[in-house]
Formats: C-alpha cells, structure tokens, sequence
C-alpha cells in the first residue's frame, strides 16, 4: 500500500530572495537564451515565488475552466456577429468561421492572471501570439534542477507541446510545417524556435521561413524556394495582417492551415472580456468589464481592445488617472475592467501568465513589475511548488 | 506531479547559443561585403539587433524552383543583404511576390 501525504506547511504564495546562481548568465545562454538581459535584466533569479500544491491545483482549475468559457464565448461571438465590437474587418470574417467550423488546429494561449492569496482573476488571453513560452517551459525548470531539484514545479509545458504536436500532425496537409516569425527580434526567434524544436520532437517535418520572406506565386503561399506553403505556425498576430498586401491572398487561399487560426483574432482581443462577464457574471475568476461606452464602473482600468506588452493602459480611481503607460493604441476603441488588487511582494506586483496547450492547463510563468502595470520591461522570475510530497509505504500483514 | 521528468533539445540550444556570441567591438574595422550569387552587386552585410550576421541562422538559404520533377539549384538567399545584393539579375528569383506581410510590426517584438 502506498499512501501519498501532503505536508502540512500551508504558506501561501511567497517570493523569496536567494542568491543567484555563480555565472547564470552562461548558465541560461548555454541553453539558447540569448534574452536574459536588453538594456535592463529580465530573467531575474535574486528570487523566486513560492506556492502550495493546493494554489497549484486551483490556478490549474481555473484555468481550464476559462478555457471552456473562452470556447464558449467565440461560438457566442460568431453566432451573434459581433465583429463589429471587436473591429474585425469584415473581409476577414470568412476566414474567422471557416477556421471555427472546421476546428483548425490550434495549439496554446497564456492567460494572465493576478492573484492575492485567496482568489484568481483573469486580465486578459493572449491567445494569438503569446511568448515566454521558452522561458517558462525551458528556463525556469532547469533553474529549479540546479536550485532544489528534489522540488517540484507547474510546468509540463515541454511533454504537452511535443504531445499535442503529435496529435496535430494528423490534421495538417502533406508536407512540411513552417514557422515564421518577424526578423531582428532575438525573443520571437526564441519562441518560434522553441515551438520548432517541440514539433521536430513530435516527428514533423519542419522548416523556418522569416514573414517578409513568404512569398505568394498567385495560386499558393511559397517559401524561398518557391516551394509551397501548406501548414505554418506563425508568431506574428492577425491584427497587424489583417492590414497587411497578403491578406487577400490568405482570403483566397483556403486549403492552408495558419496556426494559431483566424478565430483567435476573437479570444485574443479584449472586446472579449466584457462578452465573458456578460455571459459569466457569476465565474469567481472574471471581473466586470464593459466596452467604455456602456461603463458604470467608477473605479476601473481602462483597455485598448488591441494592445501589447501593456501599452496605452490607464487606471483611473474615483475618476482620477492614476497610472498610465503610453503607446501608439487605442484607436478601435477601450474596454473598461473593474480593479483587481495584487498585493505586493517586495514592492512587485507578480502578474501569473498560465499556460494553455492542446486544451488542457500546461503550466505558469510569473512576470513583475515595480509598477501596477506590467510592461515590456517586467521580469521574468522563476516558481517552485513549496510543498514536499512524502510517499510512505506501508506493508500490508499477512494474516 | 506537476513538472516535466525529461526535458531535452534538438534544435534551439546549438543553434540560438550562437546567436549570442559577443560581438567584436570593432565591428566597424571589419566591414564584411557579400553577394547572394554573381548575379548580384557586392553590398555590406547588416547586423541584426546585436547579433552577429555571421551566427544568425539561416545565414545563407539556398533558392531555387522545383519544374520538370526536380529541384533546379538558383542561387542562395540571404536576410542579411540588401535586396539589390540578393535578387541581381536572376529572373527566378523574382517569380514569386514576397513582401506582403511583415510591414506592421512597430517594435522589436510582436510579443504579448
């Protein structure tokens, strides 16, 4: 007989300042991370946050049951052509349902989630181009591997990426899956190379192709070969090509899998979190949001429905701005969330980015910032799983 | 269990590992000219965000077309030369469109 004990030492999520490790930074390049430091650090080991096996176990949940609510939420989406909310061009509407309808393969998403000890909200999806996937699958567990091995860490991010690769592989067209991202960016490479790596792993044929570097021979997308393209993965999100020359040529062009598909333009802006408290209001993880011209909060953070890396955000409280950040967004209009308080740990406000692969909860990374906004210049800092899970085996009597 | 038991690479380690030698320091005293194919003017290699050209992967691609049943080798192509020192004079390598997307990305990462 064996019987599994958790121990009994419940704290709850921690960050914990350590020492880190003699030459990381060999330690992380070695391993193909080249983005560890721009012009500020940001894989930072000086710390690490601590949670419960039971904290675990319900970010887990909740993060498979927004993913149902998310699915959800599209169909609510489609069947109610709410295009419009979400400035979708309407060019672009039958490559979104096609996509929907025939189920197009489609492989993860990071949630990101705040978390004060007690209840998980999520502030949005990144469904369409979500990185620190290498950070997080790759980086952090052989960070914990040098540092408390014996511990353990949410992540399968590696095993579930190169199993749902596999599972894939039986939808995608004859031939070779590409993966394409944009050029000059060391961490979009990263990523993309991440996910190549996994579905070479999984037995697919692969092959990276930079996005300027697609051609088109008037029939069908074509790499520098001028051989055809049939399945690509791609970092780089629907909104910028959805005004890009080749977008029509994506409209004509229906025997070809993009991966992440059209219907994540959908999941992956944030007209989508007033439709999720619209249909939810009752989910104890979505907070009430409405798009800014319906707003009745009166303490709320304001959205552009397209945004990155936190630009163009405002929280305003009691109609007073109290932080914000610039950017170039905004113009296809806001969406207006109701304040969610992380507390702070050592003066950080830890951002939970929960992954989700092949339909199932795959894992955490945690991002911080000094400010309540986080941005581009966050860090990146690694978890464990505080608690020890102790195994006694007990023999049975024979009578 | 929450973690992964065995995690190994086959790609990314040897290849982006590359990516990140230092660069020299006197970069500008080592001009490197190069050209895809002798269809095509020498021009100065460019250097992408601190990488090395000479590590970035992919440095030289082959190009060419399949017809007749069979790959007809034309010329290499490279993301580190200027159009004019990639296309030149050959006719096939300018068959297809390329360009049409890429134009939007207003940073160095389309992250999110």
């Amino acid at each position: 007989m064996e019987v599994v004990v958790h121990s009994q030492y419940h704290h709850k999520m921690e960050r914990i300042k350590i020492v880190p490790r003699n030459n990381w930074q060999k330690s992380v390049e070695n391993l193909g991370f080249g983005f560890h430091t721009t012009n500020v650090p940001y894989w930072k080991e000086d710390a690490y946050y601590s949670f419960t096996m039971d904290e675990v176990l319900k970010l887990e949940k909740a993060t498979e049951e927004l993913w149902e609510m998310c699915l959800e939420a599209v169909q609510y989406v489609i069947d109610n052509r709410l295009y419009k909310k979400f400035s979708i061009p309407s060019k672009i509407i039958s490559v979104i349902e096609k996509s929907w309808n025939e189920d197009a393969p489609s492989i993860y998403g990071r949630f990101d989630f705040g978390y004060d000890g007690t209840n998980i909200k999520m502030f949005e999806f990144n469904a369409d181009t979500p990185t620190s996937l290498f950070e997080g699958g790759i980086i952090q567990w052989f960070w914990l591997q040098d540092f408390s091995k014996d511990k353990d860490q949410f992540n399968s991010i590696h095993e579930k990426m190169i199993a749902y690769w596999a599972t894939l592989k039986n939808y995608l067209y004859p031939g070779k899956l590409y993966f394409t991202c944009i050029k000059h960016s060391l961490e979009d490479l990263t990523n993309v190379e991440y996910m190549r790596d996994c579905a070479m792993q999984a037995g697919l044929e692969t092959e990276l192709i930079y996005i300027d570097d697609i051609g088109h021979d008037g029939i069908n997308f074509v790499d520098t070969n001028d051989k055809v393209i049939k399945n690509i993965f791609k970092l780089y999100p629907w909104e910028f090509m959805v005004n890009e020359k080749f977008i029509d040529q994506v409209i004509d062009t229906t025997q070809m899998h993009w991966i992440e598909p059209a219907w994540k333009m959908i999941l992956s802006n944030k007209a989508i979190l007033p439709i999720l408290w619209e249909l939810f209001p009752k989910c104890p993880y979505i907070l009430e949001c409405y798009f800014e011209e319906e707003n009745t909060l009166k303490d709320y953070v304001r959205k552009p429905i397209l945004s990155r890396e936190g630009a163009n955000i405002q929280i305003i409280k009691n109609s007073k701005l109290i932080e914000e950040t610039k950017g170039e967004y905004g113009s296809e209009g806001f969406i207006c969330q109701e304040i969610f308080d992380i507390p702070k740990f050592d003066d950080k406000t830890p951002i939970i980015g929960s992954w989700v692969i092949g339909q199932q909860s795959a894992g955490m990374g945690i991002r911080e910032d000094s400010n309540l906004i986080t941005g581009n210049l966050s860090n990146f800092v690694p978890h464990l799983i505080s608690e020890e899970v102790t195994k006694f085996k007990f023999l049975e009597k024979k009578s | 269990m929450k973690k992964s038991k065995i995690v190994g690479l086959v790609l990314i380690t040897a290849v982006l590992a590359s990516c990140n030698k230092h660069e020299k320091k006197n970069w500008d005293n080592n001009d490197v000219y190069m050209r895809s194919d002798d269809s095509a003017p020498y021009n100065q290699v460019q250097q992408f965000g601190g990488v090395n050209a000479f590590m970035w992967y992919y440095a030289f691609r082959p190009y060419g077309m399949y017809y007749g049943g069979s790959y007809h080798h034309s010329g290499y192509y490279s993301s580190g030369l200027s159009e004019s020192s990639n296309i030149g004079h050959s006719s096939t390598k300018s068959s297809a469109m390329r360009g049409g997307f890429g134009g939007s990305s207003r940073s160095f990462s389309v992250s999110s």
